[in-house]
């Protein structure tokens, strides 16, 4: 479902002079189709920006990322601005810790606008745990784990074949990550690909297929 | 020796050509007539004469008239439908002084109307001139009152702006505010305004038999729409167009399909014909 | 997808210009002989359905982007297609006409949009008159629902558009701009001089509006909070050229050229 190859990015930090930081040093990895991938390793070793580029949140500078099946797949580090954005709205979900707040518009309606009814969003919102009497509110106010509920029913407010989640589950207190991790099994086994980045690589069983550790900038053998 | 001997004996000494005008002056007239007869509804400047008649008060009809009469013409003139007030006697008196035409009140006879404000009651012919004073020549100076813009905006028919002011009349008080003037679509497409005459008579002027012309001599414009062309009213599609409506009949012929207004003679006011002619002709057919 | 809006190359510039004039990479004005260019090589596309931005401080050349795509600049040299029509220098009859049924525009004041004389229903339903709608009861209804669709109190729709508060009246401008229904909406810094709360308001009416009828867009903005709130694919144009291109949060997280760097790097928040 996903390919990476010799992906690398660097910084330049103009304002600092003109600093260099390389970041990505050339990642190899592949996701399957039903399958979890865990990306660990300490900060500043690349992971997020692994996932930035593969969402194109962030531009690579070499390399290739094919989304899709292979025979049917697309260089999403090629691809045109137009098809990133529809390979977005179908193929590719982002789960982050962070939230773009959208002033005045409800928790609901903001996972309506991923792309499922009004009902389903409700649903959704449900089943992540977000309580009832904050489907109607603008998150602005959200905590920082009411926000990853949020941002985990918008990836899931449609079907997408890929998911990547950004220490999703960081803010939550143990109890509901575990109903969440159960969520993503529950996707992995309907045929979901997951790569997941996390900080402490959850031990619970049946989540978790393959881990991998990233140092400076490359996965380590 | 009146005034009228003087002219008539001093004419050419004096430098009086027929009808008032020098030749030349009456030769602009007359070509830009062409012109706006050509391009119908379309406003054409000429080089408006001074004169004997304060601008503003029928100087551009009168000169529109004094070019295109001839010998042999019978002239009409009204002002607000009648024969017998004193800018439509002022006028005629110039014009028979210097022309020596025959002059009528029956307006089935006249080959020439020049009139202000209404288009005479009495059915017209083939063969017959009207010619109407303009106050005010541009329908757009409602919309802007700078020529720059409206010469513009009737260049490309963007009449937009003309429509927006129907709309917002509808709106703000349910009909149309045009008591007079009411912007009439002719037939290529341009906007014009056919002078002060009530909603009463706009429908005169559609395929009408006789031949148009407007004169406005302080704007220096003349404009004009040929016989049987097609001249309508701007109307929503779904509010037609309205004539005033008579809530009596006229109080001197008893007359109910005729545009009355307002006498005040003999201590009362009344509505009568605003045509007096044509309200008189009723009364001694109403007498035999 | 089909393309609303090309703009192929466009350069536009007040004065006589030189030999000398607009190197590659030169100042925006000629120090030769003073002409200014406004905009240089410009070059991007706007497809059905797309939200573009344009970021940029003052004689960015933002400004004089969006109205080569009004139709109210020709520009010096490059092509402008609407509809795969190609409308540079176009005029008259014509223009008029594209102006009414194929881009809407939102102004930056009101004035500049409006006339603030009209009643808000009037200046809704100008765009409609100007494009030959000649039915008082369908303007009148087609007027009600853009009012409604814009928030505006409905009994103020035949109120004279003077009355109406800043915010309400950017409201009169979105729903004038969409009465004609246009495949395009150009915004000119639609929320500068309104409060803060306002100005939520407005870009959340606009964001809604793009998600339902999936209107084009061409935003054009200083403030990089606007530009994330409505568009997907962003603009950076400095001194009259584009510097860098892409979609809204790469630009956003990962900016690369100096200038953008900075842009994004200056903002509150």
């Amino acid at each position: 479902m996903l390919r990476v190859i010799d992906l690398r990015k660097r910084y330049v930090r103009h304002l600092l002079g003109g600093r260099v930081e390389e970041v990505l040093r050339g990642v190899d990895l592949e996701v399957d189709a039903g399958e979890c991938l865990v990306v660990t390793g300490p900060s500043g070793s690349g992971k997020s920006t692994l996932l930035r580029c593969i969402y194109r949140q962030a531009l690579p500078d070499s390399g290739s990322i094919l989304l899709g099946p292979p025979g049917d797949s697309i260089d999403l580090a090629a691809a045109s601005e137009r098809e990133v954005l529809e390979r977005r709205r179908t193929t590719v979900g982002l789960v982050t810790q962070f939230l773009d707040v959208v002033p005045r518009v409800g928790a609901a309606d903001l996972v309506a606008q991923a792309g499922c009814s009004a009902q389903e969003a409700r649903r959704l919102l449900d089943r992540v745990g977000l309580p009832g009497d904050l489907h109607d509110v603008p998150p602005a106010t959200f905590s920082g784990g009411q926000r990853q509920l949020l941002n985990l029913a918008r990836a899931l407010a449609r079907p997408r074949p890929l998911l990547l989640l950004d220490e999703a589950t960081a803010s939550l207190d143990p109890s509901r990550r575990h109903a969440v991790l159960r969520m993503l099994e529950e996707k992995k086994h309907a045929g979901t690909a997951l790569l997941a980045v996390f900080h402490d690589v959850p031990t619970a069983a049946g989540v978790v297929d393959r881990v991998v550790t990233m140092r400076e900038g490359r996965i380590a053998a | 020796m009146t005034l009228r001997d003087l002219l008539l004996k001093e004419r050419p000494a004096a430098g009086y050509g027929f009808a008032y005008m020098d030749r030349p002056s009456k030769r602009e007239v007359r070509r830009a007539l062409l012109k706006a007869v050509c391009i119908p509804g379309h406003q054409v400047p000429f080089a408006s004469r001074e004169m004997p008649v304060a601008r503003g008060w029928g100087s551009g009809g009168l000169q529109v008239t004094l070019s295109v009469l001839t010998p042999e013409d019978t002239l009409k003139v009204i002002d607000q439908g009648a024969d017998d007030s004193m800018n439509a006697i002022a006028i005629r008196e110039l014009v028979q002084a210097t022309t020596n035409v025959k002059t009528t009140t029956d307006a089935r006879e006249a080959t020439l109307i020049q009139t202000r404000h209404r288009i005479p009651e009495d059915e017209l012919h083939e063969g017959q001139v009207m010619v109407f004073q303009v106050p005010i020549a541009d329908p757009l100076r409602i919309v802007d009152s700078r020529p720059s813009v409206t010469r513009r905006l009737h260049a490309e028919r963007d009449y937009a702006p003309v429509w927006l002011y129907l709309y917002e009349d509808l709106v703000q008080v349910g009909h149309s505010s045009f008591t007079h003037s009411y912007p009439v679509e002719v037939e290529g497409g341009y906007v014009m305004s056919p002078t002060p005459i009530p909603r009463h008579d706009v429908d005169r002027l559609d395929r009408a038999p006789f031949l148009s012309l407007f004169g406005a001599g302080r704007e220096a414009i003349v404009y004009a729409v040929p016989p049987y062309t097609r001249v309508r009213p701007l109307v929503f599609s779904d509010r037609p167009f309205e004539r005033e409506r008579m809530t009596v009949p006229c109080a001197l012929c008893g007359s109910a399909d005729t545009y009355l207004v307002e006498d005040e003679g003999h201590g009362q006011t009344r509505m009568v014909c605003s045509d007096t002619d044509h309200c008189r002709r009723r009364r001694e057919e109403a007498c035999r | 997808m089909t393309s609303i809006l090309e703009v192929v190359d466009v350069s536009v510039r007040y004065g006589v210009g030189c030999e000398r004039c607009a190197p590659a990479d030169g100042p925006a004005r000629c120090p030769v002989c003073g002409s200014v260019w406004a905009c240089r090589g410009l070059s991007f596309d706007v497809d059905s359905g797309d939200v573009m931005g344009i970021v940029g401080e003052s004689g960015s050349g933002k400004s004089t982007a969006l109205a080569c795509a009004n139709l109210d600049l020709v520009p010096l040299s490059g092509r402008v297609r609407l509809l795969g029509e190609d409308v540079t220098g176009i005029g008259g009859a014509r223009r008029r006409e594209l102006r009414a049924e194929a881009l809407g525009i939102v102004c930056q004041t009101p004035a500049q949009g409006l006339d603030l004389d009209l009643t808000a229903g009037g200046n809704v339903v100008s765009r409609m008159l100007a494009a030959g709608a000649r039915g008082y009861e369908a303007l009148r209804r087609r007027a009600s629902e853009l009012v409604q669709a814009t928030e505006l109190p409905l009994e103020r729709m035949d109120a004279v558009t003077s009355t109406f508060s800043g915010g309400m009246q950017q409201r009169v401008q979105v729903a004038r701009a969409l009465a004609t229904r246009p495949p395009i909406l150009l915004l000119d810094e639609p929320t500068s001089g309104l409060d803060v709360s306002v100005q939520v308001r407005l870009l959340d009416l606009l964001r809604r509006i793009q998600l339902e009828t999936q209107v084009a867009m061409l935003v054009v903005s200083h403030d990089l909070g606007v530009i994330r709130m409505l568009a997907d694919r962003l603009l950076v144009m400095r001194q009259g050229r584009i510097v860098e291109r892409g979609l809204t949060d790469q630009l956003l997280n990962d900016p690369r050229h100096p200038y953008t760097q900075l842009l994004v790097s200056s903002q509150l928040s």
